[in-house]
């Protein structure tokens, strides 16, 4: 059975463990390195700056619970079997499983603690230098995307179709529509509008094009002019020209442009366009000839406030803390089997290809391997932990949010492994006579 | 050969008496057929029942017989010593007795169960032969971890931790962290938390290694001090003057075999042999003792002082000047 008192007692020796080997000499130099090389950070503008600020902690952050979860959880285990500490240990009546338990516990809350101080000294040197926080959005994706032919004639978009482009060409006043379910009613949201645009042919570089949105509530309902919300990154008319009402210019975007409070074009989406049970209708209409769009299901999206960054952050944290859980009960796992430089290796390679678990995917897709590697690849992509499953930098620093799902999700994907070496280590450890 | 011949064989009358007469006051695990049945009380707190050890290699082939078959007992309020050369089998014993290792074969009980038991390791305190403890904690709060580690509840933890370090002599370097200690004073807090859980059983793997002559000597008196208190001690030690002063009963083992058992009284009474002791004789008592005495006389000299009991004297001695000073 797994006695509270004694997982704390071997959590507290393991955290006293670490503090008096000075390994947060490692998390406070590492603080110190994000306050003393934000000022200095080089970008094209503010916002560019931010981005790279918040990417830059969430980095340090990652590598030094990472670093962390290697050297705290390899030494553990290894050290009491060579040191013959775990003769005195069994002795007593502590069961190897507990033993194991309490050990990753106290791995697992030193890294939270060392995210905690990281993300806070991040978070406030990105307020110092920012004065203010980024602003993090909740959002939604529509439910139902149409193309709509410049005769006004709409067609339904197949299932198939997402994550594919609509080419809009030719005559101006085509376009698509999205249909929004599930809105929250009763106040303002914001339309989030990105698009790619080509010339007509390869030698004509157009990447502006002026467009129309409307919106109205329900499927079926009498069409809003959209307006350009304030600090909306781009969408006014170049040089400061005058544009119509409703009328916007949007600009050229990939999908490498994710970031929600700078590459999207942000509209007002007023409470009145949004029916009693959440529906909402958007429609972009392609106002130039020359240009053509390159619409998709994701071109625009419903943002609303998602709530505080630090907690965004937190949530973040959360789930960087499961995947660094896994590395260190692999490191215990391997600890209980072998010497520090087996289990320091046998991390780092855990490490390194759950985050390089696209290249099998490359391969597979783009290299046609013979079946016996395919097999051996697929299986490789099967047994391992994938490090770059939730991408929690990328997403913070595109002002998205992280919902506690995501954080469930993260738990129960990591800690499915993490159970398991913990399982084998306690396996190992239980068969091995002292 | 002899001797452990005939002791087991009246250990063995001795239990069918005690199975015919005396309820058992432990239910042991298992039933045992006429063949099997220990030789000894229903009581004991230690009972082997022919345990014995190979160590295998990787692939689990046979490479060393530590232990072959051992069957004793070791009876509750009692000093029980197990000696032996290095390499006898002393260590297998205790680490099977602690449930550190797996039995090759036979059994092992203590406190009627089986060793791994936990509510069996609740009831005993283990010194190891080396001081394996973590250096970067403190006395305090060494005693507080293995404390926990019973499930002792905080004060019960803090009070004995306190008891036991000004017991083991530690109270000046209790905030010390353990890498500072010398091999004696890591040894007298091996002792502590071998206390703890204030155990019915101690098992102490050469206690007074590392130790000077006066914490030897302490040690020796605290063993007395468990003794009285009906605890049971497991004492293995290289010295065997340790042993005698404090054992009640011995198991010699050898190469992994038992080689004799008994009390310690019995084994070394000589029979054929008396000293005779006279407080200031007089010339004349000397000379009709030898004229008495005859060509049996031995040796007629004035008894010596053990070298244990004089340095001990020196130091107290000291001791006293310095606090007079």
């Amino acid at each position: 059975m797994l006695s509270p008192l004694q997982l704390r007692a071997l959590a507290h020796v393991t955290l006293i463990e670490a503090w008096r080997q000075r390994l947060w000499l490692v998390i406070a130099l590492a603080a110190a390195g994000l306050v003393l090389a934000a000022p200095n950070l080089a970008a094209i503008d503010q916002s560019a700056k931010l981005k790279l600020a918040v990417v830059a902690v969430g980095a340090v952050t990652g590598f030094v619970v990472v670093l962390l979860a290697l050297l705290v959880g390899a030494g553990q285990l290894r050290r009491d079997l060579d040191s013959r500490f775990a003769i005195t240990l069994f002795s007593k009546p502590i069961g190897r499983l507990a033993y194991v338990f309490g050990r990753w516990l106290g791995v697992l809350i030193g890294l939270f603690a060392a995210t905690v101080v990281l993300a806070a000294a991040g978070t406030a040197v990105i307020a110092w230098q920012f004065h203010g926080l980024p602003a993090i959005r909740s959002t939604v994706a529509p439910a139902q995307w149409q193309a709509l032919s410049a005769l006004g004639e709409v067609t339904p978009s197949p299932e198939e179709a997402r994550g594919k482009y609509l080419s809009a060409n030719g005559a101006p006043g085509n376009g698509s529509r999205w249909v929004f379910t599930g809105l929250p009613t009763g106040r303002d949201l914001e339309l989030l509008v990105k698009v790619r645009i080509n010339g007509p042919d390869m030698m004509e570089q157009t990447r502006a094009c002026m467009v129309e949105l409307t919106a109205w509530a329900g499927v079926s309902g009498s069409p809003r002019q959209l307006e350009l919300a304030p600090g909306s990154p781009y969408g006014g008319a170049p040089h400061n020209r005058e544009l119509p009402p409703g009328r916007l210019f949007l600009i050229d975007r990939d999908e490498s442009h994710r970031d929600l409070g700078v590459d999207y074009c942000r509209l007002r989406l007023p409470s009145s366009s949004v029916s009693e049970n959440g529906v909402s209708t958007v429609q972009l209409v392609r106002l130039e000839q020359s240009p053509i769009l390159l619409l998709s299901a994701d071109s625009t999206l419903v943002a609303r406030d998602g709530g505080s960054y630090v907690l965004n952050l937190v949530r973040g944290g959360l789930i960087s803390l499961a995947a660094a859980g896994l590395l260190a009960a692999f490191t215990l796992l391997l600890s209980a089997a072998s010497n520090l430089g087996v289990t320091l290796l046998g991390g780092l390679t855990l490490y390194f290809a759950g985050n390089a678990l696209w290249t099998v995917d490359d391969s597979l897709t783009y290299e046609h391997p013979s079946q016996a590697i395919a097999r051996l690849l697929s299986l490789a992509k099967l047994a391992l932990p994938d490090f770059d499953r939730f991408t929690v930098s990328t997403q913070i620093a595109a002002g998205h949010v992280i919902g506690w799902n995501e954080v469930g999700a993260a738990w129960g994907y990591y800690g499915i492994y993490t159970l398991l070496f913990l399982g084998i280590a306690w396996f190992a450890l239980a068969r091995k006579e002292l | 050969m002899a001797l452990t011949e005939a002791t087991a064989t009246d250990v063995g009358i001795c239990a069918a008496a005690l199975l015919l007469h005396h309820a058992p006051s432990i239910q042991y695990q298992r039933n045992y057929d006429a063949h099997d049945c220990p030789p000894m009380t229903d009581a004991a707190v230690i009972k082997t029942v022919n345990l014995s050890k190979v160590y295998g290699d990787f692939w689990g082939r046979p490479r060393v017989r530590a232990l072959s078959p051992l069957t004793l007992d070791v009876q509750p309020g009692e000093v029980f010593g197990l000696l032996g050369p290095n390499g006898s089998g002393k260590t297998t014993t205790i680490k099977l007795l602690l449930g550190l290792i797996r039995a090759s074969g036979g059994d092992a009980f203590v406190f009627g169960r089986d060793p791994g038991d936990e509510a069996v390791k609740r009831r005993v305190g283990y010194l190891p032969e080396e001081t394996y403890l973590y250096k970067f904690l403190n006395a305090d709060e060494t005693l507080r971890f293995f404390g926990q580690l019973f499930k002792l509840p905080a004060s019960v933890v803090t009070q004995r931790s306190a008891e036991l370090i000004e017991l083991v002599g530690l109270g000046h370097a209790r905030k010390r962290r353990l890498g500072e200690y010398s091999k004696g004073m890591a040894r007298r807090l091996g002792l502590a938390q071998a206390l703890i859980n204030d155990p019915d059983l101690v098992v102490l793997d050469e206690p007074t290694s590392g130790l000077d002559p006066i914490g030897s000597a302490e040690v020796k008196d605290l063993i007395v001090r468990l003794k009285n208190q009906g605890k049971t001690v497991l004492l293995c030690s290289h010295l065997l003057a340790d042993v005698e002063s404090v054992c009640d009963r011995i198991a010699i083992l050898h190469q992994g075999v038992l080689r004799e058992l008994g009390r310690v009284d019995d084994l070394l009474r000589d029979d054929q042999r008396v000293t005779v002791e006279l407080d200031r004789p007089s010339a004349d008592t000397v000379a009709a003792v030898r004229a008495a005495a005859g060509a049996s006389l031995v040796q007629v000299a004035p008894p010596r002082e053990r070298l244990e009991a004089h340095f001990r004297r020196i130091i107290s001695r000291s001791d006293a000047a310095d606090a007079q000073r």
